[in-house]
């Protein structure tokens, strides 16, 4: 197998530091390379020509690069090497610019020696690299969309739009959420069904939109670009296609009232009922909690269109992503108990004010106190009920309560000018454009602003008194007020549970579903082909959950729009000769793509290569296609091969902060001592004990593991299952007789090159007065001659 | 919207209430001859429709029913029929087209 290694100059970026000569002639001497030359600019056109020359001529079948950094041209050498009909993933490169050259420039003769190093290391692991061709699946071109609220509306129109086909699948018998039920939005104060409800109908109209409605998803198999989703269309008792909408004729004899849940229990509906005038679609529904089976409705019905004997039904979708669009759940107000909610009739909910306000809710647009159905004088706004509170257990802010007291108390104030109002708040968070504006506005129509959080609501004689600290003068106050409207708080919608445990969605302690990266990847699941819109991910406005919906959108159809996709060779296989079926690296994978059928079975389209299990599994019966066992082992062996200086150490990267961070520090030209041999892994969670153990075997001093700061693993978790084993091994070192000590494990963002630096130098005093590696097995001995010489 | 006319007759100890719609004719015949005066479709009755009579009276000799019947409440769903144990409740029904029974609520929830 012959290898040609490449040295570049980069300038002088690498060889004002490095002596080149002396690194080329080092690297012809290694084991089966064929060719060793310098090149001035590997990654210029005449570098990158030289290559595909010698693979040409030299029949080369595997190169190794020593320049910048892989994670800068990895990409450039392979398309280079695939021109000249090598397959791309035979390429290795040393990075001997950012992580030598430029982080040891006062000492241009060790940082050479830690090139050698490097060199020897990439030369060993190239030698086993294997052809790997990326795979490709056909996959489905349909999209699921659960939750027709305004997350998932804005996903579905501009997925169909783009041609994909979507299932909307909607819990309730209409699609339209909580936007549906508002009255006027801020900050414009314009109808808010009066801009939705054409979405709505566009929805139902779409050639490319299948809706599914008063459904729930109950099972999803497969993985991205081919899940097979299963539910249930529950049954309405009414024909969806014969129902005319009308509903006056069957509401009309139907003998049942119960509260309605679109109103929040202050209207009241039949037991056959239209949600609201602007549902889609607008088809009635029994609710069969009520229903008495009187009948009545049957036969009232022009158009023969209630069913009493309708049956639920079954539903199987194929398809290539998933939307979450689940969305949000108010507070429920009873869990305060000081503020009586559901004991003191006029005591509500923004969502209930929400409705009185709406001119086609229960009071026709009039603001009442429950208890009496006369208009309400003096308005007390609460905020913050169920957020920004421990005592409920929801510490977070839920961003829009403060903009919706302000609307509402602006639309009661203009509705009713001579109506006192106040909001009792912590702080008002307007933030956002035209927020503040609106803030002040509130202000100048004259509705009084207290700072305070109202410690409880008394009613005596059906009369509301608050009892609150007002925090700007310091009195305990009692206020009498008509109407008290608790701004609860947004909390995760607790029937999305089935939902998210069936995808594996992991939620943050907030209790929301989480994103795979808190910044960069606001719509994405740590599931592939998952993506999560609008407050099923946190508390949004209506604006953000539309710009979700559609980045959601957009990102399902970059994934699906070719009809394949490609897969990165880099998974996890199972040998199935030694796997013991024992199953721990099913509950490790982050991604969910283990299975234990029996022997496990890596699915390699939801696999990501991170490599835990490889380094969990306790028979080895995982490995992975890239970064293998064989390599890894091959580099560790290659950088202990010669003990170049004291302490020597052995330093696994996670590709995505910590190697990321050494860049940097090079980048940045922070100088650091030469001692770290470093290794390229996907996670900090790929270490396999078994790599420490053997480094430290061979002589390297000390091992150091660096991954992403804890919370921030690129695969969810990988870096505390790598704390752990590391934890584990300490103790295990311990009883051998050697110094924990020499096992380090440290976090760095991409963005710490200086803390990355000073971790090492760190190490590398602490090293220094260990001394070399057995030093304390030598002391151990002597003193255990000593014991026994001092016994008589 | 679908006229619903209701009326109420006695036959001796039977007190027949009657609902017609355009395609239906319901009788519902209580014999409180053979009422026990238990109330179980008192509590069962989705509409209120039903009260408990002079109870304590009836126990001295009193002739009168122990369950009165509201009839503008009523909306002859059938349920204290089937619940009765005296089977003092009966209830005919006379339709045009044969209409689909309701299915069990409790069992349609699951």
């Amino acid at each position: 197998m012959p290898i040609g290694v490449y040295v570049c100059h980069c300038g002088l970026n690498i060889a004002g530091v490095l002596n080149m000569e002396e690194l080329k002639s080092f690297a012809e001497k290694l084991p089966d390379v064929a060719v060793a030359r310098d090149l001035q600019f590997s990654c210029s056109d005449i570098g990158q020509e030289q290559i595909q020359k010698d693979i040409a001529e030299l029949k080369l079948d595997r190169v190794v690069v020593a320049a910048c950094s892989p994670r800068l041209h990895e990409p450039t050498f392979r398309r280079a090497i695939a021109k000249a009909g090598l397959n791309p993933y035979m390429l290795e490169m040393a990075n001997i610019r950012e992580q030598c050259s430029w982080v040891h420039m006062e000492q241009p003769a060790m940082a050479t020696e830690k090139a050698k190093d490097l060199i020897a290391m990439a030369v060993a692991k190239a030698e086993l690299l294997k052809p790997l061709e990326p795979e490709s699946i056909p996959v489905s071109k349909n999209v699921l969309v659960v939750g027709g609220g305004v997350a998932g509306i804005a996903a579905a129109l501009d997925l169909g739009d783009c041609g994909l086909h979507v299932f909307l699948v909607e819990r309730r018998p209409t699609i339209g959420g909580y936007m549906a039920l508002l009255t006027d939005v801020f900050p414009t104060n314009d109808c808010s069904i009066c801009v939705l409800g054409p979405k709505m109908s566009e929805v139902y109209n779409h050639p490319d939109i299948t809706l599914i409605t008063y459904a729930e998803v109950l099972g999803v198999e497969g993985s991205v670009g081919n899940f097979t989703v299963s539910g249930v269309r529950k049954a309405r008792y009414v024909d969806e296609k014969l129902c005319k909408g009308c509903i006056s004729e069957c509401a009309g004899v139907c003998p049942v009232e119960v509260p309605s849940e679109y109103d929040f229990a202050i209207g009241k509906r039949k037991a056959i009922y239209i949600p609201y005038p602007q549902a889609v679609p607008l088809v009635a529904c029994i609710d069969p909690k009520a229903c008495i089976g009187c009948a009545r409705c049957v036969e009232a019905c022009p158009a023969q269109a209630v069913k009493l004997d309708q049956e639920p039904q079954d539903f199987k979708l194929n398809v290539g992503a998933i939307i979450v669009a689940t969305g949000w759940q108010p507070f429920d107000a009873t869990r305060k108990e000081e503020y009586g909610f559901g004991r003191y009739r006029d005591v509500i909910t923004t969502l209930q004010m929400e409705r009185m306000l709406n001119a086609s809710g229960p009071t026709k647009g009039e603001v009442v106190r429950p208890s009496t159905g006369k208009i309400a004088e003096r308005v007390a706004f609460l905020q913050c009920v169920g957020s920004r509170d421990s005592t409920v257990g929801n510490l977070y802010c839920s961003r829009i309560c403060c903009m919706a007291s302000l609307k509402n108390a602006q639309l009661v104030k203009e509705k009713y000018p001579h109506t006192d109002i106040t909001i009792y708040y912590i702080d008002i968070r307007a933030c956002g454009e035209g927020y503040e504006e609106f803030y002040v506005r509130a202000q100048k129509l004259g509705i009084n602003f207290v700072r305070s959080r109202v410690s409880c609501i008394e009613e005596v004689e059906g009369e509301l008194f608050l009892i609150f600290e007002d925090t700007q003068t310091g009195e305990m106050k009692r206020v009498k007020h008509d109407l008290a409207v608790l701004s609860v708080g947004l909390e995760p919608d607790s029937k999305a549970n089935v939902l998210g445990n069936l995808l594996g969605l992991s939620r943050r302690p907030d209790g929301f579903f989480e994103i795979a990266h808190p910044k960069m990847r606001p719509v994405e699941a740590h599931i592939d082909g998952v993506f999560i819109a609008g407050c099923a991910s946190g508390p949004k406005e209506i604006p953000i959950s539309i710009a979700q919906g559609s980045a959601a959108a957009a990102k399902a159809v970059k994934l699906l729009h070719k009809g394949v996709l490609e897969l990165e060779p880099t998974s996890a296989y199972v040998d199935p000769e030694k796997c013991i079926k024992c199953k721990l690296c099913v509950d490790l994978c982050p991604k969910k793509a283990i299975a234990v059928k029996s022997p496990a079975y890596v699915d390699e389209a939801a696999c990501k290569g991170c490599g835990s299990c490889a380094a969990a599994c306790p028979v080895d019966a995982i490995n992975m296609r890239f970064f293998s066992d064989e390599q890894i082992m091959a580099q560790v062996q290659a950088a202990t091969e010669v003990k170049r200086e004291f302490p020597l150490i052995v330093a696994f990267l996670c590709n995505w902060c910590s190697y990321g961070a050494a860049d940097l520090a090079g980048t940045a030209r922070i100088q650091y001592p030469t001692n770290a041999r470093n290794i390229r892994v996907m996670c900090s969670a790929r270490v396999d004990p078994s790599f420490i153990l053997e480094a430290l075997r061979r002589g390297a001093d000390g091992v150091l593991i660096a991954g992403c700061r804890i919370g921030e693993c690129h695969y969810r978790d990988g870096n505390y299952q790598a704390l752990q084993r590391v934890n584990v091994l300490k103790g295990v070192l311990e009883k051998i007789g050697l110094d924990p000590g020499r096992v380090k494990i440290v976090w760095c963002a991409a963005s710490e090159g200086e803390i990355y630096a000073k971790d090492l130098r760190n190490f590398i005093g602490e090293l220094k007065a260990m001394g070399p590696i057995g030093t304390e097995l030598k002391k151990d001995r002597a003193e255990e001659k000593n014991g026994e010489t001092a016994l008589p | 919207m679908m006229e619903i006319q209701k009326d109420m007759d006695a036959e001796g100890t039977h007190i027949l209430a009657k609902q017609k719609t355009k395609e239906r004719e319901i009788v519902l015949d209580y014999d409180y001859k053979k009422c026990a005066g238990c109330s179980i479709c008192v509590a069962l009755c989705p509409k209120k429709a039903l009260q408990e009579g002079p109870l304590q009276e009836i126990a001295k000799g009193l002739d009168a029913p122990p369950v009165l019947i509201d009839l503008d409440a009523c909306a002859f769903c059938g349920m204290c029929v089937n619940f009765c144990p005296m089977k003092a409740f009966k209830m005919t029904v006379h339709e045009k087209r044969a209409m689909p029974v309701a299915v069990d609520a409790a069992e349609a929830q699951t």
